[in-house]
């Protein structure tokens, strides 16, 4: 036995080129595997303790007004636990340093000091405001964070046409706002928009809101109904305006972290799978080749009467080793990744403490994981190894037998030189290992492919759907809806070149027993600042008449065009109507539905209104613009998309960034992987031949190309192999990661192709040279000792 | 006979030693030779008396420690890797014991390879007919036997009709009648192209086919013979 295990480690030696190639690729694949979902249990712990700690609700609504008395009502329906009602509205911030106004999202806290029952507040510094002083504020982190705000600074602001000075108490944090973005909007901008905690007398005060309230927040018993409770707290808060109540699923932040949560579990199975079958070929090709050569010392050891099972163990222990040292370096490359993203993920999801934790069973199921490709690699070969008979083993191999194949008698090979032949018979003899080598080089493009493709997507949202899509400067929200006549006062202002109406009623859809809560948005149907698109970017033209429905949301409430689905408006005459789906649209971002303008009024029982109006300004005339509107009464916000979409992107870029350098070097792993080994068996497998070829006058160079030959067909076959697997890639990733958050469309970047196939090949290319200077040292006096 | 001919391969005091770990094996000890052109030559000796080391280092497949070989005057001696590649492949036609074909080219795919590397090859088939391999052509070397493998080798190494043909026991592995049969085909060759030959074997009865039998002994030149009549290989027995 101890001389088994000297051999092990002799094999490991003389092996060790290949051990490395393949533990790294394991080490990838293992790293993916452990980084995905330790960042996935740091988050879903942090979420956790956080939303215990500080008492997460779980149901939420919000209403237009309802006066205090109604709150104990709410208390009173069964199923319910606790209650708290706020108030909460929007305010217009001029912060120092922005051209631009900023939006606070003013949300009242309990009075007389008491903290909030639901949705505490993680103070990170300062302390929370004293009873009575009204201008006394907490702001969130991110906020905070954007602007260098801190305790003693003081913000202006405008509610309700009152100006107020804040004075910044405190920063903190809420489990209502892990991702801060305002409703509504697409993208989260922690500078143009952010969460300010203060007390209930101002918010209502000024917004004549007094003793009343217009969101309730709601903790369930363990044994409540949902359902009957959502319907309950509708029904109860159905005169008061209620929008209708949801749970946490569909709580803005709650969605954005679970979306983010399911993405990165789904790259946690898939990432490792690839690597992992990858490492399995690997494994395979090597031990059957370590297999060959070493035929005779397996039936010398059988004939000395070593059992089966020891030399059997043996040669898996040899591939444990291997497995185990990739294990190891996966382990460690894992964990410094997952911290490090764990650390960029803090970006965009605010906790009070984002711990990097990963739970020792992650070590396990990694081992499990590893070993099961490194058995699914070598199982075979270690079988035959231990069926091999002792006789037989001791005869060398038979020596390959080459016929003509089905190629050649089909005259395929006319044209073909007799070094081209060569490669053509081998590659015809092992068909399946030339299939293998080209699929594993086919994924490390397709892995490139989908590494730049977040970053595509980005850019992608960037110029079509705010270049081309919609293209208005400013978005202006008014408070109430307001008359078509109003919007000749923003027209007439200085710099404005074209003012278009918009009209949007939140609604609540059925269909079935299916109802989801979202926003009908009547739109002139020829807008030329909000043309409507499908995610490849196609125009559409909205219907003369009915809605146009994101696809998804037909998906979710089951619906196909023509079909009708009922509609309750959740303002104005709050009655159930049933209207037509005319259109679907494809489209990339949230559950939308859009009707032409002029049907709204109609709908809704009113003459013409518009809710808000979107805006093309002289860029010189900008800020003037955004000065004059704020200061208007019925204003109750001036958004820029486009410098939102500029401020995310810039935090996403960074994120997606990382994620495809990191795609990036793993494919170039496995690339390398495949490539090296490959050669290195054709190295060792064609060694006599390319001797003899060397004694006979061949050069070097010509006998490289003997042994590159089956490389250059494996990547010629792979490129386009590759292309198509990044294709199937990036629409299973697009399927896989499909929310009604971003519905990303598939894309064929020719850039982006073009680099995963420039990468691929030359980590290929590169590692071939490396196997090539195998070729100087040639035996070329040992070959003509020897029989074949 | 010989010495009215020009030498091709010049030997002048070889000396090789090979170093096994701390142990220096003299396996040449000072040779002097001539080979004259179109001359066929036997290299006989025991085992391990340094026929093969000799044959590597005249093909250019190996260096002497010392001493100097001449190819047509030139020194090959100091030459780099590339100029003795260039050596083997413009001049030198070797045949080995074991054959080295390619197994997967068939017999006359075996020798159109070799034939592609210079300028005024014979035709692969007529090169194969030589050796009485013409029906054998499209036989992958695992479907002929081993005379039969070795032809087709002696027809790779004339194809390209070089200067030189250098056997490295050519019969070593085969019987006597399928020896005989490859001999012919050596002989053959010699005759009808004028080709230079040197084959070793340690067999002394095909020295009676030569123009000189040279026998070597403990690295050295132990005797240099020329047989008065050259005998067919088909009336030998071994
Ligand atoms: N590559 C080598 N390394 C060490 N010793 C060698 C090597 N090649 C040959 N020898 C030694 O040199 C001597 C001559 O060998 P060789 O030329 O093969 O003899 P022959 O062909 O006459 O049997 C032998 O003692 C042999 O062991
Ligand atoms: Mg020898």
């Amino acid at each position: 036995m101890k001389q088994l295990d000297i051999k092990l480690f002799r094999d490991f030696w003389h092996l060790r080129g290949h051990a490395v190639a393949t533990a790294v690729v394991i080490a990838c694949g293992i790293a993916g595997f452990v980084a995905m979902s330790s960042i996935d249990q740091s988050l879903t712990y942090s979420r956790d303790v956080y939303y215990t700690k500080y008492r997460f609700a779980d149901v939420f609504s919000s209403l237009k007004r309802a006066p205090r008395g109604v709150e104990s009502r709410l208390s009173e329906l069964p199923g319910v636990a606790e209650v708290e009602t706020r108030v909460i509205m929007e305010a217009t911030l001029q912060v120092e340093g922005m051209t631009e106004p900023v939006i606070g999202r003013l949300v009242s806290l309990p009075e007389a000091g008491r903290r909030p029952k639901l949705n505490n507040i993680f103070l990170r510094r300062g302390r929370w405001p004293e009873p009575g002083r009204s201008e006394e504020v907490i702001l969130h982190e991110a906020f905070a964070d954007a602007h260098g705000f801190s305790q003693g600074d003081s913000i202006e602001a405008v509610l309700n046409g009152e100006t107020l000075e804040f004075k910044v108490v405190g920063v903190g944090l809420s489990p209502e706002f892990v991702y801060q973005i305002r409703p509504g909007d697409t993208w989260p901008d922690d500078r143009r928009y952010g969460v300010v905690w203060m007390e209930r007398e101002a918010v209502a005060g000024a917004f004549r809101l007094t003793d009343s309230f217009n969101d309730v927040l709601i903790r369930l018993e363990p044994s409540a109904v949902v359902q009957e409770v959502l319907t309950a707290v509708d029904n109860l808060l159905e005169p008061y305006g209620g929008f209708g109540a949801v749970t946490r699923e569909d709580q803005m932040s709650h969605r954005y972290l679970t979306e983010e949560l399911k993405s990165l579990r789904a790259s946690a199975r898939i990432i490792p799978t690839i690597f992992l079958l990858v490492a399995a070929f690997l494994l395979n090709v090597v031990l059957n080749r370590l297999v060959m050569t070493q035929r005779e010392q397996i039936g010398t050891l059988k004939a000395l009467g070593v059992s089966i099972w020891a030399i059997g163990g043996h040669y898996f222990k040899l591939t444990l080793l291997i497995t185990l040292l990739g294990l190891a370096a996966g382990l460690l490359l894992g964990g410094w990744m997952g911290k490090e993203l764990n650390g960029m993920y803090q970006e965009f999801f605010r906790f009070p403490a984002l711990m990097y934790r990963w739970h020792w069973r992650l070590v396990i199921s990694s081992g499990v994981i590893s070993v099961l490709a490194g058995l699914i690699g070598t199982g075979w070969g270690v079988w035959r190894v231990m069926r091999l008979q002792p006789a037989m083993a001791l005869k060398p191999a038979p020596p390959p037998t080459f016929k003509p194949t089905w190629l050649e008698r089909a005259g395929g090979y006319g044209l073909l030189s007799p070094m081209g032949r060569m490669v053509a018979r081998s590659v015809e003899r092992r068909p399946g290992r030339t299939a293998f080598a080209t699929l594993g080089i086919a994924m490390a493009i397709g892995i490139q492919v989908i590494g730049s493709y977040g970053y595509d997507v980005m850019d992608y949202l960037v110029q079509v759907q705010f270049g081309i899509g919609q293209r208005e400067d400013m978005l202006v929200t008014f408070r109430e809806p307001v008359s078509t006549r109003a919007l000749d006062g923003i027209r007439w202002l200085e710099g404005v070149q074209r003012v278009e109406p918009r009209r949007v009623v939140p609604v609540t859809l059925q269909s079935g027993h299916i109802r989801l809560q979202t926003a009908i948005t009547g739109l002139d149907p020829d807008s030329r600042l909000y043309r409507l698109m499908d995610r490849q970017g196609r125009f559409r033209t909205l219907p003369e008449s009915g809605l146009m429905v994101s696809t998804y949301l037909a998906e979710r409430l089951r619906i196909r065009q023509g079909d009708r689905v009922w509609v309750k408006p959740l303002e104005g005459h709050r009655r159930w109507l049933q209207l037509r789906v005319a259109a679907l649209l494809d489209d990339m971002i949230g559950l939308s539905v859009y009707a032409p303008i002029a049907e709204m009024g109609p709908m809704m029982d009113e003459a013409p209104v518009v809710t808000s109006a979107a805006l093309k300004v002289d860029p010189r005339h900008v800020t003037a613009v955004q000065h004059a509107l704020v200061d208007q009464p019925m204003v109750a916000s001036v958004g820029l998309q486009r410098a939102s979409l500029a401020a995310f992107e810039r935090m996403a870029a960074e994120m997606q960034r990382s994620f495809s350098v990191i795609l990036g070097l793993f494919a170039a792993a496995i690339a390398v992987g495949v490539v090296y080994n490959s050669c290195r068996i054709a190295l060792s497998e064609r060694s006599r031949e390319l001797a003899s070829l060397r004694v006979l006058g061949f050069t070097q160079n010509e006998i490289s190309a003997l042994l590159f030959g089956e490389l250059a067909l494996q990547l010629f076959l792979a490129i386009p192999l590759g292309i198509i697997i990044g294709y199937l890639f990036t629409l299973a990733t697009s399927e896989a990661f499909a929310s009604d958050l971003y519905r990303f469309p598939v894309m064929l970047r020719l850039r982006s192709y073009g680099q995963a196939v420039v990468v691929v090949l030359l980590a290929g290319i590169a590692s071939a040279l490396w196997v090539r200077r195998g070729l100087r040292r040639l035996d070329l006096i040992g070959v003509l000792k020897t029989r074949d | 006979m010989a010495d009215s001919r020009e030498p091709v391969l010049q030997a002048r005091d070889l000396t090789r030693v090979f170093l096994m770990g701390e142990v220096e094996v003299h396996a040449l000890r000072g040779i002097d030779l001539d080979i004259a052109q179109g001359a066929f030559i036997v290299l006989l000796g025991p085992s391990g008396s340094g026929k093969s080391t000799l044959l590597n280092i005249l093909g250019g497949l190996d260096i002497p420690t010392s001493g100097q070989v001449l190819y047509r005057g030139a020194d090959l001696s100091g030459a780099g890797e590339r100029v003795r590649t260039l050596y083997r492949r413009e001049h030198v036609g070797f045949v080995f014991q074991f054959y080295n074909l390619i197994p997967s080219l068939t017999a006359r795919e075996n020798v159109a390879l070799v034939a592609d590397l210079v300028d005024d090859p014979m035709a692969p088939e007529e090169a194969l007919d030589m050796v009485g391999m013409a029906s054998r052509l499209d036989h992958f070397p695992s479907q002929l036997s081993g005379g039969e493998q070795q032809r087709v080798a002696i027809a790779r190494a004339v194809v390209k009709r070089p200067d030189l043909m250098l056997c490295d026991e050519p019969t070593g592995a085969l019987d006597c009648k399928t020896g005989r049969i490859v001999l012919e085909a050596l002989q053959r060759v010699n005759r009808e192209l004028g080709t230079t030959t040197a084959v070793i074997t340690h067999n002394a009865v095909i020295g009676e086919m030569a123009d000189t039998v040279i026998t070597l002994g403990a690295g050295r030149v132990a005797s240099i013979h020329e047989p008065t009549e050259r005998m067919s290989p088909s009336r030998m027995n071994w």
